[in-house]
């Protein structure tokens, strides 16, 4: 069968709490994990493959999915990490921007699925995001973004200002 | 017949009391009925599935993992969190909360807060050792002199130094910069050492040391009484010493060796070893012959000039400013990349996994055998049109070339370029090329804008299109596109100097049918990596807007 066959027929993925989802092998694929595996059953017959995705539950996996669809046809750019990286964090997609917007509960369990998927531009849309809600805070602005308590003591804080002494040292 | 419901297995459970080991449970279930037993059976796997299900990942029980829950992110997802962060950022993310701070501890940073240099250098050796004991699974570590600096006062550090440093950061596996005038029994398996190397040095340095050891990187001195049986990787570099020779005594002792990178170095002949992978001139003096190079798959060379490459050996006389010319075909078997040809020119080479080649010359190609070359790079600059003609006439005439599948045609430098003879010339040029390479999916040409206008025939394989640095710009871009359509229809990404090619609108693209199959438009030079979705212009209506750039978003878009 050829690559192009292969990518037109259709898949089904399985979440964790059991539901299916039938998906373009080519929306598929574009998981690294996913791939693998389906080159390991082969797509040879005319059966729809069945890849159960313990990880995943089934409302990330929908999310992943759609995210999937919307890029399957993008195209990768050669990118210089070095030279990207910079302004990488304000690149983003209106598109994506919106698809990283919901909750921050959401967010990181698309981080832990496209982990887990290995869909790299998924993993870098949304480790960008974390990194954006970080980027220029000082402590206690991180604490109000992730609503997170303070609990160290004052003694702890000298602690970790020393150990940071090293990397700030100039 | 009774039909068992939850609530009677419910009501059995609370009569008898829940059984609390495994031999009670088994009691249990054998004072049961067999209707009960067999109900009991078919519904043990989704009890089973609904207990274990607590113990698997966050994502699948509905817990949604945040920084309150001690980032359950795994390290390296952290680790490219961080990538996209100062260190100045990663440290302020430790003062939030204990959770952050021991779940995303100093291991988790990113690569460039090991790369200590010149920060430790007011400190004592203990606070050093202190410092770097807090990042156990430290392996790399950039330490420059300044931050070897004990209490003596001493730039270098000691072999007390070196072993406190090792008992503190055990997995330190690749240490750069140690400049020190003796070796300590250091675990490391990436060394960078910076004085000379020779055996009065070597005395202290017993097998067992190097028992780790791949990658040993020596400048400015070596010995051949080096025996380092793991090693894996060599790099030799300005040796000066006039004894100081690689042969094959040094190649005898690493048996393992498999990449050999020389520069500044002399080498007597002939060199063998039939593991080599790799081998990378730079500047040397004299290498003579390195034979049983059969498995070769990586040549690389600076500004050594070779000579003669025969089956199964490379063979390399002279360099110094004299070129000497190659007595037979280059035959590099296994070789899948060779690079800087510069000095290649005359030179065919055979050599069947080759994938890439990169060249100033033109001469090689008629005689060369490259049936697996797909990536084929030409920078000719300072040519007269008979070499050019010849170069190409060559092309056209190789079989392989009809199996590239990316070319980088490279004319910055032709001067004559901008006289209307030569700009004919390239021009039949071009349209040579194209037919000589009918499968091309990827074309970049620097230097010169082809107009394509004697070309008949259409590439449907074409994919990518980058014009770079014109020297000129004779052609409308009306007639350019619809030339560049024409040629190739397929075409998906074109990347072009919008603002150097005259009256160069949007509406250029978005008005006109030629470029209906374009999807990205890059304007300016690859590095920057800019691109734009027609259709998202076309959304925006932004279409009659000069492109280069007097909307200011749009301008934003291309900064």
């Amino acid at each position: 069968m050829t690559e192009e066959n292969t990518d037109t027929q259709m898949v089904k993925l399985c979440s964790s709490d059991d539901r299916e989802f039938e998906v373009e092998a080519k929306v598929a694929k574009m998981s690294v994990t996913i791939r693998n595996m389906l080159e390991d059953l082969g797509l040879d017959n005319d059966e729809v493959p069945n890849i159960p995705l313990p990880n995943v539950n089934s409302q990330i996996l929908e999310m992943v999915i759609n995210y999937c669809k919307h890029h399957k046809d993008d195209v990768v750019l050669a990118t210089d990490d070095e030279t990207t990286r910079e302004r990488a964090l304000e690149d983003i997609d209106p598109w994506d921007q919106k698809f990283v917007g919901a909750d921050q509960g959401t967010l990181f369990e698309l981080i832990l699925a496209a982990n887990y998927l290995d869909i790299k531009s998924l993993l870098d849309l949304t480790c960008k995001t974390v990194a954006n809600m970080i980027k220029g805070k000082d402590a206690e602005e991180i604490r109000k973004t992730f609503n997170i308590q303070n609990d160290f003591t004052k003694e702890e804080e000298e602690q970790v200002r020393k150990e940071n002494e090293w990397c700030e040292e100039k | 017949m009774h039909i068992i419901t939850a609530s009677d297995m419910t009501r059995k459970g609370q009569q008898r009391g829940p059984p609390t080991d495994l031999d009670s449970a088994v009691a249990y279930l054998q004072s049961l009925d067999p209707d009960t037993l067999l109900c009991l059976q078919s519904r043990i796997p989704s009890m089973i599935k609904s207990k274990t299900s607590t113990n698997a990942p966050a994502s699948t029980r509905g817990v949604r993992p945040t920084f309150d829950d001690g980032w359950l992110l795994p390290a390296d997802v952290v680790h490219k969190i961080f990538d996209y962060l100062s260190v100045e950022e990663f440290c302020t993310a430790r003062y939030v909360c204990k959770s952050v701070y021991y779940n995303w501890p100093m291991r988790a940073l990113p690569g460039e807060v090991y790369e200590t240099k010149g920060k430790l250098h007011k400190k004592s050796i203990q606070e050093t050792c202190a410092f770097l004991s807090r990042y156990p699974l430290l392996k790399k570590w950039d330490a420059n002199s300044p931050d070897f600096v004990p209490e003596d006062n001493s730039r270098n550090a000691q072999l007390a130094v070196v072993d406190q440093i090792a008992k503190a950061v055990p997995n330190v596996t690749h240490l750069d910069a140690l400049e020190n005038s003796s070796l300590s029994p250091v675990q490391v398996d990436h060394l960078v050492y910076t004085l000379p190397l020779t055996h009065l040095y070597l005395a202290r340095w017993i097998p067992a040391d190097v028992s780790t050891l791949t990658h040993l990187e020596v400048r400015h001195g070596f010995s051949d009484y080096i025996e380092a049986p793991p090693v894996r990787s060599l790099t030799l570099k300005y040796l000066k010493l006039p004894l100081t020779v690689v042969d094959n005594s040094l190649l005898a002792n690493c048996p393992n060796l498999q990449v050999l990178l020389l520069d500044n170095a002399k080498v007597s002949s002939p060199l063998t070893s039939s593991n080599l992978i790799r081998l990378e001139v730079g500047e040397v003096d004299c290498i003579e012959v390195v034979q049983g190079l059969t498995s070769l798959d990586r040549f690389a060379y600076a500004k050594l000039n070779c000579s003669k490459f025969v089956s199964k050996s490379v063979t390399v006389i002279q360099s110094g400013g004299r070129k000497v010319g190659f007595k037979s075909p280059l035959d590099l078997y296994d070789c899948t990349a060779l690079t800087r040809m510069n000095k290649l020119d005359d030179v065919p080479v055979h050599a069947e996994k080759i994938e890439e080649v990169s060249s100033t010359g033109y001469h090689w190609i008629g005689d060369s055998v490259l049936p697996n070359l797909t990536t084929l790079t030409l920078k000719w600059a300072n040519l007269t049109d008979e070499k050019v003609r010849s170069g190409v006439i060559s092309l056209v005439s190789v079989t392989w070339a009809k199996n590239i599948r990316k070319l980088n045609l490279n004319l910055r430098g032709v001067t004559e370029v901008c006289t209307p003879e030569w700009r004919d010339f390239l021009e039949d040029m071009c349209d040579a090329i194209l037919l000589a390479m009918p499968n091309l999916e990827s074309f970049r040409i620097d230097g010169f804008v082809p107009a394509f206008l004697d070309t008949t025939v259409y590439y449907s394989s074409m994919r990518e299109f980058t014009l770079e640095y014109p020297i000129f710009d004779m052609y409308s871009a009306e007639s350019l596109l619809e030339r560049i359509h024409c040629l190739f229809p397929s075409l998906e990404i074109l990347r072009i100097p919008v603002n150097m090619i005259y009256n160069f609108t949007a509406t250029h693209f978005l008005d006109c049918n030629d470029a209906r199959n374009v999807k990205y438009l890059v304007p300016h030079s690859e590095r920057e990596n800019v691109s734009v979705k027609f259709e998202e212009l076309v959304q925006q209506d932004r279409a009659g807007y000069y492109l280069p750039l007097r909307d200011p978003d749009l301008a934003k878009l291309f900064a």
